[in-house]
């Protein structure tokens, strides 16, 4: 994976950031979107995460920041505790906005729905990452910080739990 | 033929849930996006601290994650331990009978039941009474505003690899405004991770109340910021001249320590504030943070992150 760019300052730096939040918001509102249960609290995580990448931008990897990115995001929804409510102006228009939002509820046979949800939330969140977002294994590195062997070893674990879930009779009767 | 991982991956795709929304808020280059990108640079500029992925089971519950972590409880086939507090609703009750329990135990409809009966009895007896069934759970009551008050406000979680975990139970049509509808959780009997599960109740006269970080002004922060790197003595005798006091989390688990666990010549490498001037430390003997064992991913999915599907 290619590092991080040289630290990059003053107008560098705007220059980059904005190329970075114009390429990914819209990926990175989708991702959070998917994951939050009201559409506004989206945009709270949009705005975390962004302001995470500004403040270390020279630390985002440049051939992989979209990865990165939501790594950063899904950090900043398990720490939501820890927010600084102060940031949450950063958001407001944008949560003003997603509170008008129609959530649609997906129509899917109960014994899948039954079946994903019986998995424990790492598979879950592997799987997701792998069909919603689209990840790589080497994205799914930097998303969930850990190695491409540990990654295929879950994957792996993943499917094959999926698969047994729907498989299993109860489910299917 | 469709390999079994498309088709795997096209179910899944199924399950992500879709949002209709103008144009208008998807574009960044469109009013909402432009000014959040605008207020993000004008807000603060690149430093240099460190970012890392956290791997914390520390996780005081919103709404959203609540809601995402309710199973179907049809697809719930193993008998679990449901916790639900059944407080007075005048607050905490007199004085508990001595000897008396403080939880009644009992099996319901395919699920042990455990009813708080002693709201402020010391904790070490609800896990006493819950290790008499195999479980390293430690269950806190602790004072919250009346809208909380019988809700799940943290689990601190060890993670359980790929074993059971911990779900939080929902009663939809019972929520608070922020849309937290936890009534319980279901611990898994065989469950063996370690739990740290904290329950709203009433507060006593002049108690504070619990419940999620409270705000902090700029210096605040900066003080709390101060204190990562530093030994952990020193870190006590600044808090306490402040009238604040600590919380420890050892290790790669995040685990919960008493004080007299933790050497005065740790470092603490991060912090995080709770209500009623309590400061979380994360510490280590060497001040960096302890390298996860198992790969993978941290507990901080478990039940307490959720996204539901």
């Amino acid at each position: 994976m290619a590092r991080a760019a040289p630290a990059p300052s003053g107008g560098d730096a705007r220059t980059r950031f904005e190329a970075l939040y114009r390429a990914h918001y819209q990926d990175l509102l989708g991702y959070a979107l998917r994951r939050c249960d009201r559409p506004e609290d989206a945009a709270d995580v949009v705005a975390e995460t962004f302001l995470v990448a500004w403040r270390r931008l020279d630390v985002v990897p440049v051939d992989q920041a979209r990865a990165w990115l939501f790594g950063v995001a899904r950090n900043a929804m398990a720490n939501q505790h820890r927010a600084d409510r102060r940031r949450t102006n950063l958001a407001a228009r944008l949560r003003s906005e997603l509170a008008q939002a129609e959530v649609v509820r997906a129509d899917v046979p109960d014994e899948v729905r039954d079946a994903f949800r019986e998995l424990p939330e790492a598979d879950r969140e592997l799987l997701r990452l792998v069909a919603w977002e689209g990840l790589s294994t080497d994205e799914l590195t930097v998303a969930l910080d850990c190695s491409a062997n540990a990654v295929r070893i879950r994957l792996h674990r993943a499917r094959r739990r999926f698969a047994d879930a729907l498989r299993r009779p109860s489910l299917t009767a | 033929m469709t390999h079994p991982d498309e088709s795997q991956d096209r179910l899944i795709r199924l399950l992500a849930p879709k949002t209709r929304l103008p144009d208008s808020v998807l574009r960044p280059t469109a009013a909402a996006g432009e000014e959040m990108l605008q207020m993000i640079m004008r807000e603060s500029v690149p430093d240099t601290r460190p970012v890392e992925p956290r791997h914390r089971r520390l996780s005081w519950l919103s709404g959203r994650r609540l809601l995402l972590a309710v199973p179907a409880a049809a697809a719930l086939a193993a008998l679990v331990l449901v916790v639900t507090v059944m407080l007075p609703s005048s607050g905490p009750g007199g004085p508990a009978p001595a000897q008396a329990r403080a939880l009644d135990i009992a099996q319901e409809h395919g699920y042990v039941v455990v009813r708080i009966l002693d709201p402020v009895a010391d904790p070490a007896r609800y896990r006493a009474e819950l290790a008499e069934h195999g479980l390293d759970v430690e269950l806190v009551l602790a004072p919250a505003d009346p809208e909380h008050v019988g809700r799940v406000l943290a689990q601190d979680l060890d993670d359980p690899g790929t074993g059971p975990r911990i779900q939080v139970i929902e009663a939809p049509g019972n929520c608070t405004a922020n849309g937290d509808c936890s009534v319980g959780i279901k611990v898994p009997v065989d469950y063996r991770a370690h739990a740290r599960i904290v329950i709203g109740r009433t507060p006593v006269a002049g108690e504070s109340v619990a419940g999620d970080a409270p705000v902090l002004g700029a210096d605040e922060e900066q003080q709390l910021r101060a204190l990562v790197g530093k030994r952990v003595s020193e870190v006590r005798r600044i808090l306490s001249s402040r009238g604040q006091t600590a919380q420890y989390r050892v290790g790669a688990d995040s685990r919960s320590a008493e004080a007299a666990e933790v050497p005065g010549d740790w470092y603490v490498y991060d912090t995080a504030p709770l209500a009623g001037g309590v400061v979380v430390l994360w510490v280590s003997e060497t001040g960096t943070e302890p390298t996860v064992t198992a790969p993978g991913f941290d507990g901080t999915a478990a039940p307490g992150t959720p996204p539901g599907s």
